[in-house]
């Protein structure tokens, strides 16, 4: 019977038929998962379609090799570690190859411009101008720090694992996230419009 | 500068905090519910922080074209399905989800199709009449068994659960025997009587909701509208939603829940007059399994269509064994091994039939 995915499933369940060479259990995976991949990979890679075909080798290496794989993973974890990884051997060999640096990991330009964040501002309701003020908060953050609130907040990766995707100490990650944290509340805290949206600042800090 | 505050702080940092936000559900709804009542001064706290964390997930996320993401799918499927793995039976295996609905219609009409040839394999047996008449059928993997009598029917699962099927319900699932989980798919009404078995939940899905189990028995109504409701007859049932699975309810004996398709909500309903006399096994089936001087191949005959179970037999190695027995409490495998004890035969289960091996009786 495939799998379904629910609540039910624990990522456990789903682990297990999947390695039991239960496909609809891992079309489930990949049907919930390939969005996620795109969007880490995105910070890395601005080339939509190599990163495609390295998402699509990513699974069909994972099937082909699930009976080696760990009897117990965070799925989400799981393949963003293999996509990290995939991404880096593809920019070592394109940079040997070519001679070029950062085809595939790069710094990804913000893509908000202050005029957009402005229009936004004086269309929306209050409660969209908050996550507009929050947004434009994060923009101001260093990668490392954008990608630190991403991993922990989006897609809810526990310390650990963040320290792992991240390549820092356990201890690093708690310093880089407090630091961002801070910074936002810098930057709401200064920003001209906040008087107008107290809300934000009390959601954020009491 | 003003830092972040220490207590907010102390809860982002917790994995469990964000697990909970991000990913709740009924155990880690309870623990933090706990926490709530254990820490009345912070519970101010815990919502800033909660709202924080919110905050920050919804903000935009780089856009992910869904033509895009389809292109992937296929291409995974079709390499995947030309790889090593061609080797099996290759039966497409249809991605569930959210396509669910419509696999039920294309389910249906299998069924259909298939009625000529089940006619064939239900065989007549006058000592079970009741029995012969639910029609089963293999539908890719999973065994697929519709109630087209109009009288309540009974399917056996080989744990020992059984499920009374409402005229025209079916339901479809695998044989239970290896699956780390059993579940079964319901389109119709049908009131389940499940074997407890606290290694495997048991769980019941219909197009909308889910039903979640633990050793019990309920009733789950269909209605054409869409409308579902759950009524619990002994133990506690979980029911969430297909598409808001973070909502999910626990129904207890005498409630019922029900589940409005046009709002997506669930509310606890009134057990009406009709619905406190819930549905169970009709009497015609008080007396399945139990036998008196029974050819042996009957007996087979009536496990296969009760349990939708294929049980290979010679029958002209058997044809001379007659037992008398009540198995009629039993799982399906001890009912397998009593019979089998008494023919001094021996039984094989590999994947989803049975093989039944012996000699000829005097």
């Amino acid at each position: 019977m495939p799998a379904m995915k629910d609540k039910f499933f624990s990522d456990d369940d789903l682990w297990k038929r999947f390695k039991s060479g239960d496909r609809s259990a891992f079309a489930l995976i990949y049907q919930e998962y390939t969005v996620y991949l795109f969007q880490y990979g995105f910070r890395f890679c601005d080339d939509r379609e190599k990163l495609k075909d390295i998402i699509q080798d990513l699974f069909v290496e994972m099937w082909n090799s699930r009976e080696a794989l760990s009897e117990k993973v965070m799925i989400r974890f799981y393949l963003c570690r293999s996509l990290k990884y995939k991404l880096l051997r593809a920019n070592y060999q394109f940079r040997s190859k070519t001679g070029r640096q950062h085809q595939y990991l790069h710094e990804q330009p913000a893509t908000i411009t202050e005029s957009t964040v402005e229009d936004k501002l004086i269309d929306a309701e209050n409660n969209a101008c908050r996550s507009v003020l929050l947004e434009n908060a994060i923009r101001k953050l260093s990668r490392r720090q954008q990608e630190i609130i991403t991993l922990r907040f989006y897609m809810g990766f526990t310390n650990a694992e963040i320290a792992d995707l991240m390549h820092m100490k356990y201890q690093s990650v708690s310093n880089l996230l407090y630091n961002a944290l801070n910074r936002i509340k810098e930057t709401l805290q200064t920003s001209p419009l906040t008087v107008r949206l107290l809300e934000t600042l009390r959601v954020f800090f009491i | 500068m003003e830092h972040f505050n220490e207590e907010t702080w102390e809860l982002i940092q917790d994995d469990t905090f964000i697990g909970w936000v991000l990913f709740p559900d009924a155990e880690s709804n309870s623990y933090w519910e706990r926490w709530k009542a254990a820490n009345p001064g912070r519970v101010e706290v815990l919502q800033h922080a909660r709202a924080a964390v919110l905050a920050m997930r919804d903000l935009p996320q780089p856009a992910v074209p869904q033509s895009l993401l389809q292109e992937v799918y296929a291409n995974v499927e079709e390499r995947i399905a030309t790889g090593r793995e061609d080797t099996e039976i290759s039966v497409e295996m249809t991605p569930i989800g959210r396509s669910v609905p419509f696999r039920w219609i294309a389910v249906a009409a299998a069924v259909m199709a298939g009625m000529l040839v089940v006619s064939l394999l239900v065989r007549r047996n006058t000592q079970l009449p009741a029995m012969a008449q639910l029609e089963s059928r293999m539908e890719n993997d999973k065994m697929v068994r519709t109630n087209k009598t109009g009288e309540r029917q009974v399917a056996y699962l080989t744990d020992g659960s059984t499920v009374v099927l409402q005229s025209g319900a079916t339901i479809q699932h695998q044989s239970f025997f290896v699956q780390p989980q059993r579940e079964v798919y319901l389109q119709g009404g049908a009131f389940f009587n499940i074997a407890g078995d606290a290694q495997r939940p048991f769980v019941v899905y219909t197009p909308k909701v889910a039903i979640r189990v633990l050793g019990t028995s309920f009733y789950v109504k269909q209605e054409t509208d869409g409308h579902i409701t759950v009524t619990v007859k002994t133990g506690k049932v979980a029911v969430c939603s297909r598409t808001k699975q973070e909502e999910s309810h626990i129904v207890t004996p005498d409630h019922q829940l029900r589940f409005d398709p046009g709002t997506q909500h669930f509310t606890d309903a009134a057990i009406s007059a009709d619905e406190t006399t819930i549905p169970e096994i009709p009497v015609m089936h008080a007396k399945d399994f139990i036998y008196e001087e029974e050819p042996v191949n009957n007996i087979f005959k009536a496990l296969e269509n009760a349990y939708g179970i294929k049980i290979n037999v010679n029958e002209a190695v058997f044809s001379k064994c007659n037992i008398t027995t009540n198995v009629s409490g039993e799982t399906f495998e001890n009912k397998l091994k009593i019979i089998c004890a008494a023919i001094n035969a021996t039984y094989r289960i590999t994947g989803e039939a049975v093989f039944i091996q012996g000699k000829p009786c005097n």
